[in-house]
């Protein structure tokens, strides 16, 4: 977690850009805001800001466009602010190089929380390392045990590769489709049902109660997140 | 209209109040005399606020040409003029006038001055005025004197001659009578001369079935004469040896001649009968159809199939369609297009309610009957038939088409009738609706709007703000009140998508527990004042639903206990399978509902009328759509000794599992 980290926030509503601007200096951050993609785009050449959050509906560029523009030359982890009931729309976007996304309207928690996760270091970092530790799950790559409050977890092969893939996304959303096209391959596509087994199979495992996971959270209908701590 | 005024002018008419049944019959025949009594008939009658009856009083005999056409016109002048037309059949003209006048409750009978009486009349002593008189009973009698019109013959009418048709005839007999007298002279042998007159009286009865009056006497007169002279002794003599044998003779010759009429009237009868079934059955056709058929194209399309086949034509029906004048495309089912012609002469007619086109006064040049569909008030379109080159309408046929037409009319009326009806409710109820979203969405939307204002201008006074608990307090009301917003916007826009249809279904396998426990994070606030447990059976199937929507289906539900209940009090959720369900359970130890309104709280925008706080009301209407969606069921019951259970179930589908590599 850096402070000081620079952060734009890009959305045509000048009410969102101050609130966003005042929560986040409270937090150490520095902001700089951009009311257009064209402006975005300047600033980011400019500036380079560590976390770019990004709201769907500009004057003059939709986010979809923007996002595959930005794709092509950075890799700045890029937070969506979306509306309720647009699950499609979500995954979509993450499938297409967004790294997270906030549903309107939202607590400046749950923005803190996005934004720790932004800044981690991405996947290359990650399993450079040997040892994963969030709450009381500790992954040990070299040796593929996982512990949970020190104790040996046996888990399938499957279920291994489940959990490293969402750890590599260290906190951020990762999409059904990812997963399965990760564990599976391309062609099962649709078979979501399984993805829910493996789900409830490594919660009963890892989590303290299984009906209320604390680290294996659902997104609804869109997919799934590792929390980190 | 034209008529509809004219029914208000004569109620205003204070002459018209004293005579409620009022209806005048004129008997009409083929005489061009009729035409003037038919017009003075209208003329009295549209004074009185009557409708008025036209008779015409069919006779076995035949008529002529011309006046079949002289008919034909009367009737149809009666007709254009409103009168109702009636034909009957009757051997004896006042008989038929009386039946007619009482069924239809005549109350003046209007006739013409005989210009001439036939020689029966004269012979016989008959006067048709006096028995009319003397049989009216009740009824006035009015004798019209029409003016001078010119007629070929007064006085005495000559029978009438009808060369060709009666020479077959008088031929038939004849030769009939000359090849019995063979046969009977081949049988002398074995029978008498009694017997042989036996053998003549049956040939002239059964003559009677095929012959007319006149040429049957001359088989009778004939038979007589012939039985005199051949086979009376002294044989070939027109002398007669025994007194007993002439007056067989003349018995013979009247029983013949009686005998002869007899079967010729049954015969006749019969005839008439059949006719009248004939007609009978076809209105009754038409009644059926319209009576059975489940939608007006049904009509249209049988109406047209039958008025073919009736009428060996093809036709075209070209309807208003609610509007004020005749559409500008014929309906669909019509045989054949109106050119332009043709259509403004079926114009002419929809706008004048009067017959146009071929068998008409109005514009006969066309091949083409127009008929105006004219229902109780309104004209609802135009029938036009279009009938062989050769064909002839004859009065009673063209008067099937008119009963036809006007039954068709009334059927579409009716159906046009209940269209607008439908319409005027459709609106009525989109309009109620409308005026409870409105009410809803600005009651229930000022409310919170309010509390935020206030709270904020709160904060803003720094009395206020620097204490803290104050702060905290009116903070909290400010996020309460956005949260109420934002539930019930999201309400608003979850109905007019589930009602639109637009709503689409997201149905994939789901963790039963990340639904709950998606639902319990959001809603960790709402029910920290209350006792909330979880019973959730550990070997749930996957669920194979929308995971959004059960997710708002379960918070709806639970807020609405939290909504109805004081704090403190006991929530629980229940979640189990049972056959090839998945049941969900939110049970509470409040108030309960009230069993009359178990059912309608699932209706749109209704509120229990000791609701704490506000609320759409939509909640829980929302939530039955959703889980009707997903072929589940939602009911809410009281518990035993307290609270109130709401209970939906979703169906378990069966899960594929594939091989996995």
């Amino acid at each position: 977690m850096k402070q000081g980290a620079v952060i734009l926030v890009i959305d045509d509503e000048v009410q969102i850009r101050r609130f966003l601007k005042m929560s986040l200096n409270t937090y150490g951050y520095k902001v700089h805001e951009a009311k257009t993609a064209e402006e975005a785009m300047m600033i980011i050449t400019s500036v380079r800001p560590d976390v770019i959050i990004l709201d769907l509906g500009l004057p003059d560029m939709n986010g979809f466009d923007f996002l595959k523009k930005l794709r092509e030359w950075s890799s700045i982890p890029v937070i969506v602010l979306t509306v309720k009931d647009s699950e499609e729309d979500k995954i979509t976007l993450l499938e297409n190089g967004a790294d997270d996304y906030l549903t309107k309207p939202f607590s400046i928690g749950e923005l803190q929380a996005r934004i720790k996760v932004a800044l981690r270091h991405n996947l290359k970092d990650e399993s450079k390392n040997a040892v994963f530790k969030s709450k009381n799950i500790k992954i040990d790559f070299a040796k593929r045990i996982v512990y949970v409050n020190d104790n040996e977890v046996k888990l399938t092969p499957t279920e291994y590769s489940f959990i490293t893939f969402l750890v590599k996304y260290s906190g951020k959303v990762v999409t059904q489709n990812q997963i399965m096209k990760e564990l599976w391959g391309p062609n099962m596509q649709d078979e979501t049902q399984y993805l829910r087994i493996y789900a409830l199979q490594i919660r009963r495992k890892i989590e303290e109660d299984p009906s209320n996971p604390k680290i294996l959270i659902t997104e609804p209908g869109v997919g799934y997140r590792l929390v980190v701590e | 209209m034209k008529q509809k005024l004219k029914k208000i002018n004569s109620i205003n008419n204070p002459s018209v109040i004293k005579n409620e049944n009022n209806k005048v019959m004129v008997t009409i025949s083929p005489s061009p005399h009729s035409e003037y009594l038919i017009k003075y008939t209208e003329k009295i009658s549209s004074g009185l606020k009557n409708n008025w009856l036209v008779l015409y009083v069919e006779k076995s005999e035949k008529l002529s040409e011309k006046e079949e056409r002289n008919l034909t016109k009367n009737l149809k002048l009666a007709r254009e003029l409103g009168g109702e037309v009636i034909i009957t059949a009757a051997e004896n003209i006042v008989n038929g006038i009386i039946r007619i006048a009482e069924k239809n409750n005549v109350s003046k009978i209007i006739i013409g001055k005989p210009l001439h009486r036939s020689i029966k009349d004269i012979i016989l002593g008959r006067n048709f005025i006096d028995k009319l008189l003397k049989y009216s009973k009740e009824i006035n009698i009015t004798i019209v004197s029409p003016p001078k019109v010119k007629t070929k013959k007064r006085g005495v009418i000559l029978p009438k001659f009808n060369l060709k048709k009666n020479f077959k005839e008088y031929l038939t007999s004849i030769s009939t009578i000359f090849i019995i007298t063979i046969l009977n002279l081949l049988l002398l042998r074995i029978i008498d001369y009694w017997s042989v007159a036996m053998i003549y009286l049956a040939t002239v009865s059964i003559l009677g079935i095929f012959l007319s009056r006149w040429p049957i006497v001359l088989a009778a007169l004939l038979s007589a004469l012939i039985w005199d002279f051949i086979f009376i002794p002294p044989i070939f003599t027109f002398y007669i040896g025994k007194t007993k044998d002439s007056f067989m003779l003349i018995m013979y010759f009247f029983v013949a001649i009686i005998t002869g009429n007899l079967t010729s009237k049954l015969h006749l009868k019969e005839i008439s009968l059949r006719k009248r079934e004939k007609r009978i059955t076809e209105l009754y056709e038409i009644s059926n159809i319209i009576s059975n058929s489940t939608d007006i194209d049904e009509v249209i399309e049988k109406s047209i199939k039958l008025i073919e086949k009736t009428f060996n034509s093809k036709v075209n029906i070209i309807l208003t369609n609610g509007k004020d004048t005749l559409d500008n495309i014929s309906h669909r089912l019509s045989s054949f297009k109106l050119n332009n012609k043709s259509f403004y002469t079926a114009l002419w007619s929809f706008n004048n309610e009067k017959n146009a086109g071929r068998f008409t006064n109005i514009l006969d040049k066309s091949d083409i009957m127009f008929i105006p569909l004219i229902a109780s008030n309104n004209v609802v379109g135009v029938l036009s038939v279009k009938f062989t080159e050769n064909y002839s309408l004859d009065i009673e046929q063209e008067d099937l088409l008119q009963n036809f037409s006007k039954q068709i009319a009334m059927a579409i009326e009716s159906d046009l009738l209940k269209e607008l009806n439908k319409k005027a409710m459709i609106q009525a109820e989109s309009e109620k609706l409308y005026k409870i979203i409105l009410n809803s969405i600005s009651h229930e939307l000022k409310t919170p709007l309010t509390s935020i204002s206030n709270a904020a201008n709160g904060l803003k006074d720094k009395k206020m703000f620097t204490k803290s608990d104050i702060r905290n307090i009116l903070l909290d009301d400010i996020i309460e009140s956005s949260d109420r917003m934002n539930r019930i916007v999201g309400n608003l826009l979850d109905m007019i998508r589930l009602e639109s249809g637009k709503l689409k279904l997201n149905m994939e396998w789901n963790d039963v527990n990340d639904i709950i426990s998606t639902v319990l994070k959001k809603m960790n606030n709402d029910l920290k004042n209350y006792k909330f447990k979880k019973e959730i059976d550990k070997k749930l199937p996957l669920l194979y639903a929308d995971f959004v929507l059960i997710e708002q289906v379960l918070t709806n539900i639970i807020l609405n206990a939290i909504q109805h209940n004081k704090e403190g009090i006991q929530i629980i959720l229940k979640i189990f399978k049972k056959g090839n369900y998945i049941y969900f359970v939110v049970r509470d130890n409040g108030i309960g509902i009230p069993k009359t309104e178990q059912e309608k709280v699932f209706d749109k925008f209704y509120r229990i009328s000791r609701s704490k706080t506000g609320g759409t009301g939509l909640g829980l209407s929302i939530c039955r759509s959703i889980i009707e969606l997903h072929n589940g069921k939602i009911y809410a019951e009281n518990n035993k000794y307290d609270g109130v259970s709401f209970i939906f179930y979703l169906p378990v589908n069966e899960m594929k599992i594939k091989e996995i590599i």
